[in-house]
This record gives structure tokens, C-alpha cells and sequence, in this order.
């Protein structure tokens, strides 16, 4: 089981051309299609850490149209510091992909409270 | 994908399923989509508005000729090959588990979670929690995805399966057609 470390929701629709720009500014490996609406999962990234931990990036559309990214990793004991660094990482490549990007404050599934 | 691939891939699905602790008696594996059944379900017309795209009409004209008995729906990989899609047509898998369900609600619910555990319209678990609760599975499809050039999508059910959403224009219902994946050993003849 992968632990859910952060949640970032991305405000707003996304068209073709905001999705390549999402995946380019977050280096994430292309997945899904826009035009089939049973696709939830858009793109994703793996970091593989010295220690063996694990931590996986996607890009995700909820079943209500909404759009997050977020954040498991392999085991539960990430640092704060850690998750704080991706967080600035993630929040600064949707910035750049042109939306703007709400953190939770508890990283959950489902779309934004 | 050749028998001896198809067979692989089947046998390292239920490697990646006995990692997360599930035997074969706890869950129905079933290829769907066109990569099982060849066409798109009729929700895919092949019945294309090509006027601005004279290379992909020039690819269905060598195609087809003159034959006014062309399909109407898209067969496997058609959208890739005209050149109206970037990406080959995948691997639709379903797997049915009111264990590996029941799972993801345990996980769902421990987190806090908002909105719709099961898909509305079409019956799956979240795709999220559902990655992350199988990773052995996430990284089998990865791993097939590279393999094979085609995305590798499983989606999973409870036990009874999808439910028959025919009405909204799609749906993987069981049927006595399906493509079922069987455990090693236990290959229909």
C-alpha cells in the first residue's frame, strides 16, 4: 500500500493544450485520454529515493470534472522537509502550466471538500 | 500481443495479484474493450468528419476504396493508424473483487476522503485509491505498458462486475463473450 503524502488541487478546466502543458512542467510520463471521460489518471512520475522508499507523482481527473495532483509514497516515514520541497516543486510546475494550485491542508481521495 | 506474451502477461497479472495477497478465487480477470472484441463499442463511430485532415481521409480511401460496406464502428488501433490519435489503442482490463473493493473502501475511509468511491457512470473504484492500495499491480501495467507500446489500464469492480449501463451508450457488463483471463493451468482449450 502507497501512503498519500499530499494532495494539490488545480482550479479550473483542462483542455488538451493545458494538459501538455501540465505533463511538460511537471515531467510527467503521458497517460489517458481527455476525450474518454473513464480516464481519471493523466500522467505520472516515479522517485525512487537511495533509501528504496518511493514516491509517486500523478495527474489525476475526478469523477466530478476536477483536476488535483498528488503524492504517495511507499512507506509513511517522509519528512516534512521532504513533502514540503515537493509541494514548492508541484505548486511552481501548475503555476507554470498557466492554473493555479490549491494545497490541502490533509491530503485525501476524492475531489476537493 | 503473441500467445506466448498473452501468456506473460496473464501469468505475471497473478504474480502481481498473489503480491497484494489475493489468490485466484478472489477475483474475475477479464480483457475488454477492442483489444478482446477487435471493434470499439458504438459509442466510437468510425463514421469520421475528415474534411480538414486530407492525410488521414487519403489513409481511409487506401483503406476502404470504394466499399460501401466499411465498418461503422472503429476497429483496434484505426484511430492511431489514420493518424487521429497520438497514442495505440490499450488494454482495457477488468478485475472484479468485493475483497480488493472492499480494500480500497477501508483505505478511502481511513484518509477522509470526499465524493464518489465508485464511479457513477460506469461502476470502477477510484483510480487513485486504487493505485495506491495495489502498488505490485500499478507497476505491472507500467511495466506491460512498455513492453507491449500500449497502455496497460486495469479498472477495478466489485465481484457482481460492471453494471449494465447500455442506456449511457458503454458498458463492460459480463457477458458470456468476454475475453476471461484464466490462472495458469486453467486455460479454457
Amino acid at each position: 500500500m502507497m501512503h498519500l503524502v499530499l494532495v494539490i488541487d488545480i482550479d479550473g478546466g483542462i483542455d488538451q493544450s493545458g494538459l501538455e502543458r501540465l505533463r511538460t512542467h511537471l515531467n510527467l510520463k503521458k497517460q489517458g485520454r481527455l476525450t474518454d471521460d473513464w480516464d481519471q489518471e493523466f500522467g505520472y512520475r516515479t522517485i525512487e529515493a537511495a533509501s528504496g522508499q518511493r514516491t509517486k507523482i500523478g495527474l489525476f481527473r475526478e469523477s466530478d470534472g476536477s483536476w488535483l495532483v498528488d503524492a504517495s509514497a511507499s512507506g509513511s516515514d517522509v519528512s516534512n522537509d521532504e513533502i514540503a520541497l515537493l509541494r514548492a516543486e508541484l505548486v511552481q510546475g501548475i503555476a507554470a502550466a498557466g492554473y493555479q494550485a490549491t494545497v490541502r491542508a490533509k491530503p485525501t481521495y476524492g475531489p476537493k471538500p | 500481443m503473441t500467445p506466448t506474451e498473452f501468456r506473460d502477461f496473464s501469468n505475471s497479472l497473478y504474480d502481481a495479484l498473489a503480491r497484494e495477497g489475493f489468490t485466484p478465487e478472489d477475483h474475475d480477470l477479464r480483457l475488454q474493450g477492442s483489444s478482446a472484441r477487435f471493434f470499439s463499442g458504438e459509442h466510437k463511430s468510425l463514421d469520421l468528419d475528415l474534411q480538414n485532415n486530407p492525410e488521414a481521409q487519403a489513409r481511409v480511401d487506401s483503406w476502404f476504396g470504394d466499399d460501401a460496406d466499411r465498418p461503422l464502428r472503429r476497429p483496434f488501433d484505426s484511430m492511431y493508424r489514420l493518424g487521429l490519435d497520438d497514442e495505440p489503442s490499450d488494454y482495457d482490463l477488468q478485475i472484479s473483487s468485493d475483497s480488493m473493493a472492499e480494500a480500497c473502501r477501508q483505505h478511502w475511509e481511513a484518509n477522509g476522503s470526499h465524493g464518489d468511491l465508485v464511479h457513477r457512470k460506469y461502476g470502477f473504484i477510484n483510480k487513485r485509491v486504487f493505485g495506491d492500495m495495489f502498488p505490485a499491480l500499478r507497476d505491472w501495467a507500467s511495466e506491460w505498458t512498455q513492453r507491449t507500446g500500449r497502455p496497460v489500464v486495469p479498472a477495478l469492480f466489485p465481484s457482481s462486475g460492471p453494471p449494465d449501463t447500455t442506456s449511457a451508450g458503454v458498458s463492460s457488463h459480463f457477458r458470456d463473450s468476454d475475453w476471461l483471463i484464466h490462472p495458469e493451468g486453467n486455460d479454457p482449450q
